[in-house]
């Protein structure tokens, strides 16, 4: 029986690469095959971590499996990639470009830049076969695919299901239900998700469409980017958005829910995105899409929200305030965006796709 | 325009018409604005105060009176051809054959003329009224101008009073802050304040207790057990302090609740269900689990020595026994609870009575009840070497491993350790293996809880 290893710096719960990582583990223990997961640190309660050390005890065999995923720069990680004797798949969620940390946190500019120098690393490796979470990152890592390198790409596996199953929080349903029109967008506060560009779209759509609105910015702020999140709330007090403009910190699921219910339009303005799961949230919640379309963020939300090749706040706005007002093309976006949600991205296609690509390199049988 | 995009039966939108349409859009309203923008600074140009350009009075251009005498010249000669002229220029016999010739010509042209003087006659007129029309329509603009002068001035006024009034909003704004820092003050000040009530009360229920039991005994000398009494109260004195100390360094009621709720994943994986309640949380503080499990519509009491707490726990409608936790677990029937817990509690009690609580505590829960309790870290070198002290009442850190044992020992099941809270990852280095390890010593998990089942 081939063993799997599946191997990764830190899980934490909540975070996309870890939900990712437990995702594949459920769905190969469900196949039948036996895995584990390997990290150094973890917050998880379930299922067990293996410390990487121990990583030996398990792949024992040139058949066995090590399942890699590539984030942030890992030096443990390449070591074992190109010690352990046995066949590799390598999982890229994409490493945002450093650029975006320069001047701002030096540790996550170093960490980036040590994740983007690894990519050759990766290569070099000769893995049996690279995965990625869209047709953007997989472009990244293989380029134009003359490498002779086999390439797939397989979407990551999320905690949607889990918050279906769960109760909005009933005081934010209740606090916020006041006929205001709610924008929501959900990602953690850092650099490369654009928020700066957000809060320009959100003031041109508040002074030129509706007065009546507001802006749900939901996400964990990092206190190493201090200096990022007090400029960005400087610029919403500037705009005297501070009534207007929520900043939530990190949610519970419940809570997260329930800013998902509220919502009336998911807005983003990410600079950099590998895959984005917020967006296939929003889909997954029928709440119509209004993005810029950086990097992947046009590969996941296809024609199912408005993607606009520009950042350009009045463009954006104009979308926002045309859903608003109609209802009948907010329900059909919601629909659209739902369908493509169950048609691509739902965690049984993702299973499938995954087993797909495993069968098609003879990985498993 | 929208509803055209969407087709009838499943909803379809044909985003890239739409976002072709929402470009237009917006480049006409770009368009608009900027036409706008300049129409409001051409008017801006032209409202600028300036004097100069007004109409004057007397304006050429609306030189009545000039008007006036030339329509009373071109009136005095609207009688063409009805007269010959003297002729005095001729000598007489010649000028009688001229003036003779004259009339006969105007004789001839009386046909033509005629109609000249009506029409001479029609114009003069319709000047005439125009002129008048001219004469009120500068006695108007006379009015306008001066109109306009005090709208000018009334202007001015306003913008004066808007300049006075962005001063007094710039002041209610720092008002404001002072309001809002004044508010932060008087919260902390309601908290010191409830702690100080809840210590008077105290003191007042000690007081009652030593005056009764003085006017008891007295005039007889106090005996032994009078003394134990008061000094038992003496010890109590340090519950409120305690209870300062457990605000100021534990952490607020909503971060402890969040930190307590992965706790609640074991209950339900344990089965634990209104039915199969109560919870018994030892130690229980504050009451933030006991809140948590009733959240959760599971029954749960506490327990606790302190009288702070528990009146704070009571306070808030919760059950809480005052009690020794020991002794009141030696009170409770065999196999009477879901659940026992405790968290930061047997780090604060000696070895032997540690035992004496894990022994009751397998003996009243209910087959496939669980036990959890929290204790700190002492594997994190800080948690060890200084975090731990920071409470005076604790009494020694216990590693892991030795509780893991001990539990065992003593008749749990299914023992694991939970490793609890490590340090944000800001606080982490990285690099090297070194980096790790000293993470992992430093920066680790401060706290860890034993959890196990009675079989």
């Amino acid at each position: 029986m081939t063993r799997i290893a599946i191997c990764t710096p830190d899980l934490e719960s909540g975070d996309a690469v870890s939900n990712d990582a437990v995702g594949m583990y459920q769905a190969l223990t469900e196949g039948g095959f036996e895995a584990r997961l390997f990290a150094v640190n973890t917050r998880i309660t379930w299922p067990k971590v293996y410390k990487p050390e121990s990583i030996k005890d398990f792949i024992k065999n040139t058949h066995d499996l090590l399942l890699y995923h590539h984030s942030v720069g890992w030096d443990i990680g390449i070591h074992l990639l190109q010690t352990l004797q046995c066949r590799k798949v390598i999982k890229y969620h994409n490493v945002t470009p450093p650029k975006y940390f320069a001047g701002i946190a030096e540790n996550y500019f170093i960490a980036c830049q040590s994740g983007r120098a690894q990519l050759k690393d990766l290569l070099t490796i000769k893995g049996d076969l690279y995965l990625a979470d869209s047709p953007y990152s997989l472009r990244e890592l293989l380029g134009d695919g003359k490498k002779g390198l086999r390439g797939a790409v397989v979407p990551p596996f999320h905690h949607i299901d889990r918050l279906k199953g769960i109760e909005a929080d009933d005081k934010i349903l209740h606090r916020f239900d006041d006929g205001k029109t709610n924008l929501l967008m959900v990602g953690r506060v850092v650099p490369n998700k654009g928020h700066f560009a957000l809060v320009d779209v959100f003031q041109t759509y508040q002074c030129k469409y509706n007065l009546n609105s507001r802006l749900f910015v939901v996400g964990k702020e990092d206190p190493g980017l201090i200096s990022y999140t007090r400029s960005l709330r400087s610029k919403v007090r500037e705009f005297h958005l501070e009534n207007t403009v929520l900043f939530t910190g990190e949610t519970s699921d419940r809570a997260l829910k329930a800013y998902y219910s509220i919502a009336d339009v998911f807005v983003i303005t990410s600079f950099h995105e590998g895959f984005c799961v917020p967006l296939v949230e929003a889909m997954s919640m029928k709440i119509p899409i209004v993005a810029y379309g950086s990097t992947a963020v046009p590969d996941t939300v296809g024609k199912a929200g408005f993607v606009w090749e520009e950042c350009d706040p009045e463009l954006m706005a104009a979308s926002i305030d045309r859903i608003v007002r109609h209802k009948p093309l907010r329900s059909s976006l919601g629909e659209m965006g739902f369908r493509r949600y169950q048609k691509e991205f739902s965690n049984d296609r993702i299973k499938d796709c995954l087993f797909e690509s495993l069968r098609k390199t003879n990985l498993i049988e | 325009m929208t509803d055209n995009l969407i087709v009838n039966g499943p909803p379809e939108v044909d985003i890239d018409r739409l976002m072709d349409e929402i470009r237009e859009e917006v480049a006409e309203r770009r368009k608009k604005d900027q036409g706008y923008s300049q129409e409001i600074q051409e008017h801006s140009f032209r409202e600028k105060p300036n004097f100069e350009s007004l109409p004057q009075e007397g304006n050429p251009m609306l030189d009545i009176s000039s008007l006036r005498s030339t329509l009373s010249f071109a009136e005095g000669h609207t009688d063409v051809g009805t007269q010959v002229t003297p002729m005095v220029h001729f000598r007489r016999p010649i000028r009688q054959i001229a003036q003779w010739i004259g009339k006969i010509v105007i004789y001839l042209s009386s046909f033509i003329t005629v109609k000249q003087r009506e029409f001479n006659v029609a114009v003069i007129r319709a000047l005439d009224r125009v002129i008048e029309g001219l004469e009120v329509l500068d006695t108007q603009n006379t009015l306008r101008r001066n109109e306009h002068i005090e709208t000018r001035s009334t202007i001015g006024d306003v913008n004066h009073q808007q300049t006075r009034m962005n001063g007094t909003i710039e002041n209610l704004k720092s008002t404001i802050e002072t309001l809002k820092g004044q508010h932060v003050q008087i919260k902390e000040l309601e908290k010191t304040l409830l702690q100080l009530k809840t210590g008077l009360l105290l003191q007042e229920n000690r007081l009652s207790m030593f005056l009764e039991e003085a006017r008891k005994r007295l005039p007889e000398p106090f005996r032994r057990e009078d003394l134990h009494v008061m000094a038992d109260e003496g010890k109590q004195l340090l519950e409120t302090f305690y209870a300062s100390i457990e605000d100021q360094f534990r952490g607020t009621r909503e971060d402890i609740k969040e930190r307590l709720k992965i706790y609640l994943t074991f209950l339900k994986e344990a089965g634990l269900d209104k039915e199969k309640t109560p919870i018994l949380d030892l130690g229980c503080g504050r009451g933030e689990w006991l809140e948590l499990a009733q959240e959760e519509g599971l029954r749960a009491r506490g327990v606790d020595h302190n009288r702070v707490f528990v009146k704070q726990c009571r306070d808030r409608g919760f059950e809480v026994i005052e009690s020794d936790v020991i002794q009141h677990l030696r009170g409770l029937p065999d196999a009477s609870l879901g659940a026992v817990t405790g968290f930061h509690i047997i780090e604060h009690l000696p070895f032997e009575a540690l035992i004496t609580l894990l022994d009751e505590t397998v003996r009243v829960l209910k087959p496939g009840g669980i036990a959890i309790f929290e204790t700190p870290n002492p594997e994190n070198i800080l948690v060890g070497s200084c975090n731990f002290h920071v409470d005076p009442s604790h009494i020694s850190p216990i590693p892991s491993s030795l509780m893991k044992f001990i539990a065992e020992a003593r008749g749990l099941c299914k023992v694991r350790i939970l490793n609890l809270h490590p340090y944000p990852e800001s606080f982490k280095v990285s690099g090297s293996e070194f980096a790790d390890r000293f993470n992992e010593y430093f920066y680790g998990p401060q706290d860890y809880a034993v959890i196990g089942v009675k079989l």
